[in-house]
């Protein structure tokens, strides 16, 4: 008989887990309670970029002039773009589950939490409900946005991203609290789609993560469009009025007709039965694990939202990936050092390894080659001039972070984030061919004014 | 006309000219000079306040946009309208061309600020 491995949540680390232990011959159950594809798929990062793509047609169709071209004003019809998002969701959401089905795992819909070590009660949405012998454990439930009562969440007037995403309507004035990457994908989608948007963020700088050079330049392309940000700004209180909200942030009020609180996600653990198998939790409501994602209990693993690593959807998939591995015998570990960041605004902000904040706090000594994307040829001819590439290096030359601002960033990060991985010398990047013209030319620029700081 | 050296100046390329509890603020001929040709010259609002190091108006060239930082706490009084036009005005007279009225926030605001002949040797000159 093959081991019975069980996966609790169908989102980027249960479902990529779910796959990969199917393949190493493991018997495979997955139980997710809503859709396939967690938060990523149904709430977060595809509904978003979707609705980005939407934002950023119509901003191109108001600027069709600097194209020397021109075409009446273009409407925006919210339901039909809402339509369009939700068809790619389940265009993808349809890809997963017949890649489990093929891999031969079985899927059941329901609500999973343990029993106890070794069985998992499942309350499937009729009432009803079912047991599932498991000999190890996948927990990947993922997280929800942090909904502190200061807020007053009513799910109308004051929402989070989920119901953001998902409402028919876009208000006509919007203030958000947080400059995070949420707070900062949603404005821009809202504005260019027609709503008057206020960000609210209590650090000195929007995407705090990231160096103040880097939220600058956002901060710049968001305020030409309209986007008023209070950086700096305390949240204090909202009051609910007929026209929506009032708020007062640092003292002084704003009206709106909705507030969306993007402040951060918190991992979701009510409701698994962690007590009723003996799972300790940190004090902070993170899962704690070892390198193998093995909880107290060696053979009950966590992975995603869960624990306390980088929130996102493609360190969850390959800590389930890591997590099936270990269950099915298998040992390999997970490399942090280049975990890509990416904010999907436009500009696209892209980072990974080091920031020059990071590597001053630790007292490293970098070197820093920067460009600014202006003068790249691809730049000027797509009229996407907005951006810069900025390299730093250790004072062996070898690549330790880097920070793109600018069309297509997203996808040039790739390249940089092997390079960190792999420890790359200035040298050796700068051996490679670049395309001409492209926007990549701009690492092959960055890395000819490589300057110690 | 604008007396260079009776002008205060910062490291990033500004230059202040205190008129009594007041400022007119702009870019050094230097920093026009490295910009190269300037193409578009972006104005904060009247009203609009910042605090020390936001960024309040960037300067774009062909080669290079850079952000201004408020080299003090201010709220803005008045900007240079004329350079939404014709921002090539900033590489003509970089001292006449003033970008923003204001007025600092703290009155000893002006006190770090450096004088000509120390900007001179920043830039090395």
């Amino acid at each position: 008989m093959s081991t019975t491995f069980v996966v609790i949540g169908g989102g980027p680390a249960g479902y990529k887990a779910a796959l990969e232990a199917a393949r190493l011959g493991l018997e495979v159950t997955l139980i997710e309670e809503k859709a396939l594809g967690g938060t990523c798929l149904n709430e977060g990062c595809i509904p978003t970029k979707s609705l980005l793509a939407a934002a950023e047609a119509k901003h191109t169709a108001d600027h069709l002039a600097s194209f020397g071209l021109s075409c009446e004003e273009q409407d925006v019809r919210y339901e039909e773009v809402l339509k369009r998002k939700n068809a790619v969701v389940q265009t993808l959401q349809k890809g997963i589950e017949r890649e489990l089905k093929d891999a031969g795992v079985n899927i059941i819909n329901g609500h999973g939490r343990l029993k106890d070590s070794h069985t998992v009660l499942v309350d499937h949405l009729d009432g009803t409900q079912k047991e599932v012998h498991a000999d190890k454990i996948l927990l990947a439930s993922g997280s929800k946005s942090a909904l502190p009562a200061l807020f007053s969440f009513d799910g109308e007037r004051v929402v989070d991203s989920r119901t953001f995403l998902s409402q028919a309507t876009l208000p006509a004035s919007l203030l958000i609290i947080g400059g995070g990457v949420i707070g900062c994908e949603l404005a821009q989608m809202a504005a260019r789609l027609g709503s008057k948007v206020t960000v609210v963020e209590a650090k000195k700088q929007i995407l705090p993560g990231e160096d103040s050079d880097t939220a600058k330049l956002l901060a710049r392309s968001l305020k030409r469009e309209g986007i008023k940000l209070l950086t700096g700004k305390r949240f204090e209180s909202v009051e609910k009025k007929p026209s929506g909200i009032q708020a007062c942030v640092s003292g002084k009020t704003i009206d709106a007709e909705q507030m969306l609180v993007a402040i951060g996600r918190r991992p979701l653990t009510e409701g698994l039965g962690l007590d009723n198998a003996g799972i300790i939790l940190s004090p902070n409501g993170f899962i704690p694990v070892n390198e193998a994602y093995q909880t107290n209990l060696s053979h009950i693993y966590a992975a995603g939202d869960l624990i306390d690593t980088p929130m996102l959807a493609h360190v969850a998939e390959n800590e389930g990936i890591m997590a099936a591995r270990h269950a099915a015998e298998l040992s390999d570990e997970l490399s942090y050092k280049a975990v890509p960041r990416i904010v999907y605004t436009d500009p696209e902000i892209a980072g990974v390894g080091f920031t020059e904040r990071k590597a001053e706090q630790e007292g490293r000594t970098v070197l820093k080659g920067e460009v600014q994307m202006r003068p790249n040829g691809r730049a000027q001819a797509t009229g996407k001039l907005e951006g810069r590439i900025k390299l730093l290096f250790d004072t062996k030359e070898r690549l330790i972070g880097a920070s793109i601002v600018g069309a297509n960033a997203s996808e040039m990060i790739s390249m940089l984030s092997l390079a960190v991985e792999l420890g790359l010398k200035r040298e050796e990047l700068a051996r490679v061919i670049y395309p001409h013209p492209s926007f990549s030319e701009g690492i092959r620029n960055a890395l000819e004014n490589v300057q110690e700081q | 006309m604008r007396e260079e050296d009776l002008l205060y100046f910062n490291d990033n390329h500004l230059w202040i000219d205190v008129q009594g509890d007041e400022a007119v603020i702009g870019i050094t001929d230097y920093a026009q000079d490295q910009l190269g040709e300037i193409l578009f010259v972006e104005l904060p609002e009247e009203g609009d306040t910042f605090d020390e190091g936001d960024e309040f108006s960037c300067v774009e060239s062909a080669k290079s946009a850079s952000g201004l930082d408020a080299p003090f706490a201010f709220e803005v009084l008045a900007v240079n309208d004329l350079l939404e036009d014709e921002p090539e005005a900033v590489n003509e007279s970089a001292y006449e061309s003033w970008i923003v009225r204001v007025r600092p926030e703290d009155p000893g605001a002006f006190d770090s600020l450096d004088s000509y002949d120390s900007y001179q040797r920043f830039i090395g000159e």
